[in-house]
This record gives C-alpha cells, structure tokens and sequence, in this order.
C-alpha cells in the first residue's frame, strides 16, 4: 500500500507491506478514501500520527545505521586539514594522505555500496511471483473486491 | 614553442580528421589522471600550493619528446575566447577551463594529447585517437602507457596497492584511466532509440552523453560512449568491453538506416533528411551552428548511403572535407578567424560549406542502400 500525504507542499511518501497496514488499521484502501470523504478530522488525525510514527521509525533506523566514527579515529587529515564532515557532505578527499586518514569510513563507504542489491537480485523469479499473485488474488476474492481480482487473474494467465 | 595562432593553423582537430572510410565512429579518446603524494588535491589547495604542484610537473612534461614544440599556457592567460576555442577543438575539458593561476595547459605538437596540471587531479591527460586509427582500445591503452611510464619514473606518484592510482574521488580510484568512443548516430537518433540505447548501456556500465552537450542532447548526432573510472585490475576487460559494445553499435546504426533507408512503407525517412539537409546547406543564408552541423550530418551519411554525389571527388574525400568544417563553423572559432567583428557568424558559417555544396547533387532514386541489403 502507498501512502503519500503533502503538508504545505512538502511530500512524505511511505509503503507499506499488507500486514504493516493492516497492523495499523489501514486495511482497505477503499475504506480509507470513504472515511477521509466522511470524517475529515478524524481521518487526517489518523494519518498525520501514522506518518509521525513511521518518519520517526525510519529516522531512528537512519541515525543507526549511519557510519559513526570511533573516539581514536582522526577526523581532520594533518597533512591538508581536510576534515572528516568535509569529506561526508562532498565524498571528495582534501590530499592523498586522507586515504589513510580516512580509511575506515571510505571502506566503509565502499563496503556499503558493494552491499547494495543488484537489479538481478531484486528481479523475482517467475515462480516467486505467480506464488505472490496468487495470493494477492485469494486476498482479493476474500475481500470481494472482484474488479482486482480480475486483473489478477489476467496477469496469471499472462504469465510462463 | 607553439603559439595559439600556431594551434588554430592546424587545419583540423583530432574528431575533424580524415577518416579510414568508416563514418560512424569519429575517434576515441583516453583520459589517465595522476596525482602527487603529499600535496592537497587542486580543488581544495590554494594559489601557492597549486603553484608547487606545477613546479615539479611541468619540467618532466616539457621532457616529454612530443611536448618539444607543443602549446603551452597557464589557465590566467588564456583569455575566455580562447578557452572556448579549446573547448570546441575538444582540446580541454570543463572543469580545466574554469581553472586560473598555478594551472597549466600543454598540447603536444601533434596535437593528440591535452596535459593539464591541476585540473581536478595534479594532472590529467587526454588522449586522442581520430577515426582513422578505428576502433582500437588495446592501440589507445599502449598510447596512455607509454606516455605515463616516463612521468611515472620522474615523480612520486600517489599509488597503494590497496586504491592503486589515488584521485580526490575515492570512488575513481584503480587504473585512473576512462576510456571514451565518439559516435555518430543520425538513424538511431532519428529513430527516437537514444533514451534505449541509454538503458541498455546502463546496463552494461557504460554511460552516453552527448558530445556537444552544450548545444543540447543530439546536436550533430554525436554521442561520446565512456566507461566509469576503471577500477584496479579491470583495464583489459572494460576495455574489450568499451570496443565489443561500439562495434555492437555500429552495426545496429547500420541496420536502422537500412530500415529508414526502405521505402516499403513509403515512408523513406533518410532520403527525406538528406534532402532537407541539401536544400538547407544549399540555399539557406543564416545558418544557427546546432542545426548547420545536424544537417552536416546528413550530408555525409547521404553521401555514404548514395543519395548525394559529389561532381569530382569521391565519398570519402568529401566526408573529409565535410568533418574539417564542424570545429571551424563553431561560434567562437567563428570570431576568432573573422576579421569583422560586427559580422554575422550565421551567415558567414553559410558560406563555409556553400563551394562545396556547388559540387554536390541530391540523387534522391539511389538504392544503393538497397544494394548493401541484398548482398
């Protein structure tokens, strides 16, 4: 499910997985729309102290995965004084002695980036994904919300 | 020592030079960046450290046997026309141009490689291959070497075996070599397949961009096909990699013309083109330089496909005649050649080309693109 709400023009997008929305109560995109139609007060409530939750969830996940440095490690290079923030905010080193300077938050840097999933990887392979319709097609039988349902089962025709 | 007026004599540069015959790929060109252990990168060092760092780079330049009599400026006394002029001739790159005081410029006398020193890296090197020289990475990476190993020995360079080359962008560390391949594309371009062909290459970790990308995206069709920085110990691969994906390329542009050239549909496109290019060279008097060297190219691949013919001389002399004119027609080279500086530089890049277009006659009937199909 997606969920995009915009504040004096500032856009906060969030997505959710089906059992997240359903663990805070947005369950059915259609019922949303009606109580937003019908209890505005109560509806934008809802949604601005889910919003606040999530920001704050996804903030404090940030702030720890974030590189931090140990209290013995330099932070200003002492051949150039390029410093440890400078390198943060342009990625770009003051001389070449920051290499070593800097080490273990470029490595760091670079282990992040090689860790990051592939497009391959990402990519699901065909079974995954008639196994994930299918369920998705369960779920909107159950919900009686056919006009889905029918999309889905076109889509699983489509497939391999 | 070569003077600018020396420079600008040269009758054309690296991608303007005659080619073998082939007309879609117009050069390669090699980028090798170095730098000095102990002093601050040039984006973050001031006057006097850049200074220091030119102090011990340029003699060994100057020692190099090809810089004997080559061009050589500091970035302060070149004034902003002439940076330009540079910069059309692809003789500079960007970032260099912006440069002032401590930063240097050094054109070797052939005119085939760019030294600058402190440009964004203690020094950067370009090197450029013309068409003529074809599709050779492996002849291009020997160029580099050879020209990096005397500096190598000369200075202490910043290398571990962990980063290799070290650069201010920790992410471009390893050979500190890209490689680049221009191309012109005018059937895939007119064929809308560019956004495509940008996909597929990212795929492929290539990048395009175009090669006058401030005349905008397809000015001229030309495109400039490059690799990231190569990392430590990828060199031979990107680089059969980079010559494999432009020779994949070439014969896809091949083929599109082939399909723009049909006129199964009725459609006939390319003929279409090259006739409006003809008709524009021909008898337009104002000619802005975006959509002079657009229909430029129409021209030469009219001449490929057998739609234009020349009275005398044959294609491929043409096509060489043709090329030299992109750097020349060029706005600042324009004004810099010209004596009156209240003449206007759109319709003086008219008469550039208008003798030529004399010699030249539109024969829309050919099927010599036909021919090709059926051998």
């Amino acid at each position: 499910m997606q969920l995009t709400q915009i504040v004096n023009g500032e856009v906060t997008e969030l997505t959710l997985c089906e059992s997240c929305a359903k663990s805070k109560g947005l369950f059915d995109p259609q019922s949303l729309s009606f109580a937003e139609q019908f209890f505005p007060e109560e509806f934008k409530k809802k949604i601005d102290d889910l919003v606040k939750e999530l920001v704050q969830q996804k903030s404090e996940e940030k702030s720890l995965s974030a590189p931090t440095h140990s209290p013995d490690m330099l932070t200003r290079c002492p051949v150039c004084d390029f410093t440890l923030e400078q390198y943060r905010k342009t990625e770009r080193l003051g001389c070449p002695d920051c290499y070593s300077v800097f080490s273990a938050e470029i490595n760091a840097g670079a282990s992040a980036q090689s860790d990051l999933p592939t497009e391959e990887a990402e990519e699901e392979s065909p079974a995954i994904m008639r196994k994930k319709l299918e369920q998705q097609l369960q779920t909107a039988i159950e919900r009686e919300d056919y006009e889905t349902a029918a999309k889905l089962r076109d889509e699983l025709k489509k497939m391999p | 020592m070569m003077s600018f007026k020396t420079l600008m004599k040269t009758p054309s540069t690296w991608y303007a030079a005659p080619g073998a015959g082939g007309d879609i790929l117009i050069g390669m060109m090699a980028r090798a960046v170095r730098n000095l252990k102990g002093h601050k990168f040039p984006g973050w060092s001031t006057d006097e450290s850049r200074k220091a760092v030119a102090d011990i780079i340029l003699p060994v330049l100057r020692s190099l046997p090809g810089n004997k009599n080559g061009f050589e400026a500091e970035m302060s006394e070149l004034s902003y026309e002439k940076r330009r002029i540079l910069l059309e001739r692809k003789q500079l790159s960007h970032s260099m141009a912006a440069r002032q005081g401590g930063c240097h410029l050094l054109i070797n006398k052939k005119q085939d490689t760019s030294f600058m020193v402190n440009e964004e890296e203690h020094l950067a090197i370009h090197f450029y291959m013309s068409e003529a020289e074809g599709n050779h990475t492996e002849k291009l990476l020997k160029r580099v070497h050879k020209t990096l190993s005397p500096i190598e020995k000369k200075l202490d360079i910043a290398y571990t075996r962990k980063d290799g080359y070290q650069t201010s962008l920790p992410a471009e560390c390893g050979t500190g070599i890209q490689l680049y391949a221009v191309l012109q594309l005018q059937a895939m371009s007119t064929a809308g397949m560019m956004s495509q062909i940008e996909r597929g290459l990212e795929k492929l970790m290539l990048n395009i961009s175009p090669f006058y990308s401030e005349l905008g995206d397809d000015a001229g069709f030309l495109y400039v096909i490059y690799t990231a920085p190569i990392p430590k110990d990828g060199e031979q691969e990107l680089a059969e990699h980079l010559q494999s994906t432009v020779e994949t390329l070439i014969e896809r542009e091949l083929q599109v013309r082939l399909k723009l050239a049909s006129s199964d549909d009725g459609a006939v496109i390319l003929p279409d083109k090259v006739g409006r290019a003809y008709g524009l060279l021909k008898y337009a008097r104002r000619l802005e330089y975006t959509e002079f060297i657009n229909a430029l190219s129409m021209i030469r691949i009219g001449l490929i496909g057998g739609y234009i013919e020349h009275a005398y001389a044959d294609p491929g002399a043409t096509i060489a005649q043709i090329a030299s004119v992109y750097p020349v027609a060029a706005p600042y080279h324009l004004q810099h050649i010209c004596e009156n500086p209240e003449a206007n530089h759109a319709v003086l890049r008219t008469y550039l080309i208008r003798g030529l277009m004399e010699h030249l006659t539109f024969t829309p009937e050919s099927d010599t693109f036909d021919d090709i199909e059926h051998e």
